[in-house]
């Protein structure tokens, strides 16, 4: 399943866009899907991820391939395009993989969560598997993962969404929580299918609206920030996410 | 009869010499060819290493030989740890490298410590991500000149075919010396150099409360919070994003401008160094360089790409302020250099925090090792 960044309605290729008469550009774009389900009219099923550098058996990294689009071409001779796109995997990941084929056809609703599960989430990031190792990804034992993160640089200033677990209680921050997080902040996702469900889309507009990014600013969920509260509402209500 | 029976021993002495002869051409190369212990503590991944130069005890011995012998530069005056010194965990405390002639580099010298995990390798360089290709900049490179073989190759290498390094070179590679095997050697060299036992490794990866102070925990608090956002370039294992090993092989851009100069208001850093534009030659990465690694920081002062801050006071109050001078109000700077308020309290946590990254197990084995003159 192919996941695609969206911007007013047309697939995002660049890592720039337009917000307010402003060109803001992408520095990262990441988030974690887990517990991905499948349902028709009578059952649920939930399908096995393959593991992959980018996904365990349940949990994916989304990091979408966004071109640099004011990047000056240069002339690539066919090898060093190969080369190119072998480190490319490396780089970003737009797609879940299933182990096994999965009939999107006979599917009419896709469930996902925008997390990390809780029992995986504060791990000794050297003993697990990647991607739940990557350490632009994590922020401690504590707090465990970032599920989402999204870095922009703007006009003159930058802007920054992590979205994760917070009010986690351990003895230090290199210490794992016994129990959940006061604001687990999992937000789950219950998707009816638009078209031929292939692809999983995210709407960026609808999740930055009305933050007024120049003028408010970042949520890393530390106390206060008014900017959070406008995005965790534009993620439960704005159909950030949808299944095409 | 004493005859053929002196005829018969000889044959089966013969036969003996030339079976074990056999047996000996091939018997599997011993031991330290073909297998290499990291040593590294409980949990701690190994390095990703190159296929063509597998790890081997025997390669690693001859590189640290090659290491600290002046022989390796034209004029028999420098080594790699002429600038790379151990006892500053292979730095050097200067704020930036002198080469074999006097030149002065232009970037401040890098502790080679854990540089085996490391994605990318130099301040600033997106492409360059082996430490084969690596070891070839201070070795040849004539702008500025290192070691300066470039033009004197025939005469350093003959001083490797001595009879002690011969059979080094022997052992490592079953060959003569050249400089790709010099290369090979020195690179297994500096992986081996790999150091997680620090206080802080202690307390965090092998659960010891009591392993660091109370100042340091107090310290680590401040680090790993969103309101520093140290970790955020300075995370994972090895105190730098910019990390792989054998469990984490994805490639993540790990270069950051800190806001350290803005000479033109737009972000432009000084014409003598802007980072990673001279390499990718797109304007968004001026004044990007790659966050090192933090551990051992307490012993490989100055900071910084060109050396320009002295302490670690210093740094920590130049990331409360986010960034310096007109480097504040760069407009290139990472988001996560936003500044912060910073009490004389925990200033003085965040340094204990950062001197408990220090391995001084690792410093000691390495120190006093005698700089090998010609």
């Amino acid at each position: 399943m192919e996941v695609e960044i969206w911007h007013n309605g047309n697939p995002l290729d660049c890592n720039t866009f337009e917000s307010n008469q402003q060109v803001w550009s992408i520095q990262q774009l990441a988030f974690f899907i887990s517990n991905v389900k499948l349902s028709d009219e009578n059952t649920d099923h939930q399908p096995q991820l393959s593991s992959t550098p980018w996904q365990t058996d349940d949990v994916v990294l989304i990091q979408p391939h966004l071109v640099d689009c004011g990047a000056k071409s240069e002339d690539k001779d066919k090898t060093s395009q190969n080369d190119h796109s072998a480190s490319e995997a490396l780089k970003t990941n737009n797609q879940l993989q299933f182990l096994l084929p999965v009939d999107l056809d006979a599917s009419n609703q896709l469930f996902f969560t925008l997390a990390v599960p809780f029992e995986l989430n504060h791990q000794n990031p050297l003993l697990q598997p990647s991607p739940l190792n990557l350490p632009s990804m994590f922020w401690s034992w504590r707090s465990g993962h970032k599920f989402f993160r999204l870095d922009m640089q703007g006009p003159d200033k930058n802007w920054v969404f992590h979205l994760g677990s917070v009010g986690c209680t351990a003895a230090s921050t290199m210490r794992s929580p016994q129990n959940e997080c006061v604001q687990p902040n999992r937000l789950s996702f219950n998707l009816d299918k638009k078209h031929n469900g292939t692809k999983l889309v995210m709407h960026l507009d609808r999740l930055i609206a009305n933050t007024e990014m120049q003028n408010n600013g970042s949520c890393l969920f530390h106390s206060g920030q008014e900017s959070c509260t406008i995005l965790m509402s534009n993620l439960k209500t704005q159909d950030v996410f949808e299944w095409h | 009869m004493a005859l053929s029976m002196f005829v018969t021993q000889l044959i089966k002495v013969c036969s003996f010499i030339i079976l074990s002869g056999f047996l000996l051409a091939c018997e599997p190369p011993p031991l330290d060819q073909k297998q290499y212990d990291w040593e590294l503590p409980k949990g701690f991944p190994s390095p990703l290493v190159p296929k063509d130069n597998p790890m081997s005890a025997a390669k690693v011995a001859l590189g640290k030989k090659l290491f600290f012998d002046v022989d390796l530069s034209f004029n028999q005056s420098t080594s790699c740890a002429s600038c790379h010194q151990p006892q500053f965990a292979f730095s050097e405390p200067q704020k930036m490298a002198i080469g074999s002639t006097g030149q002065g580099h232009r970037r401040n010298t890098q502790s080679l410590v854990n540089v085996a995990y490391n994605s990318n390798l130099t301040w600033a360089h997106s492409g360059l991500n082996q430490i084969e290709q690596q070891i070839l900049i201070p070795m040849f490179s004539e702008n500025p000149i290192e070691l300066g073989i470039t033009g004197h190759e025939k005469e350093v290498l003959q001083r490797f075919e001595t009879k002690n390094y011969s059979k080094l070179f022997e052992r490592a590679f079953g060959d003569n010396a050249d400089f790709d095997k010099i290369v090979k050697a020195l690179a297994s060299y500096v992986r081996s150099l790999t150091s997680f036992a620090s206080p802080f490794d202690e307390y965090a990866y092998q659960s010891n409360d009591d392993a660091m102070t109370d100042a340091a925990k107090r310290g680590m608090e401040l680090f790993f919070s969103e309101k520093f956002e140290c970790f955020h370039c300075h995370g994972g294992f090895n105190f730098t994003q910019s990390s792989q090993h054998e469990n984490q092989r994805l490639d993540l851009r790990p270069f950051h401008n800190t806001g350290l100069y803005n000479v033109d208001d737009r972000g432009a850093y000084p014409i003598s160094d802007q980072g990673l534009i001279e390499v990718t030659l797109q304007p968004q990465d001026m004044g990007r360089f790659r966050a090192p690694t933090l551990r051992n920081v307490e012993v490989s002062a100055p900071y910084m790409h060109d050396g320009s801050l002295a302490t670690l006071e210093d740094v920590i109050e130049f990331y409360a302020a986010g960034g310096k001078g007109q480097g504040v109000a760069n407009p290139l700077k990472s988001p996560f250099l936003a500044g912060f308020e910073l009490q004389f309290e925990q200033k003085q946590d965040l340094i204990e925090f950062l001197h408990s990254l220090t391995d001084r197990q690792f410093l000691n084995s390495n120190a006093n090792h005698p700089l090998v003159s010609p």
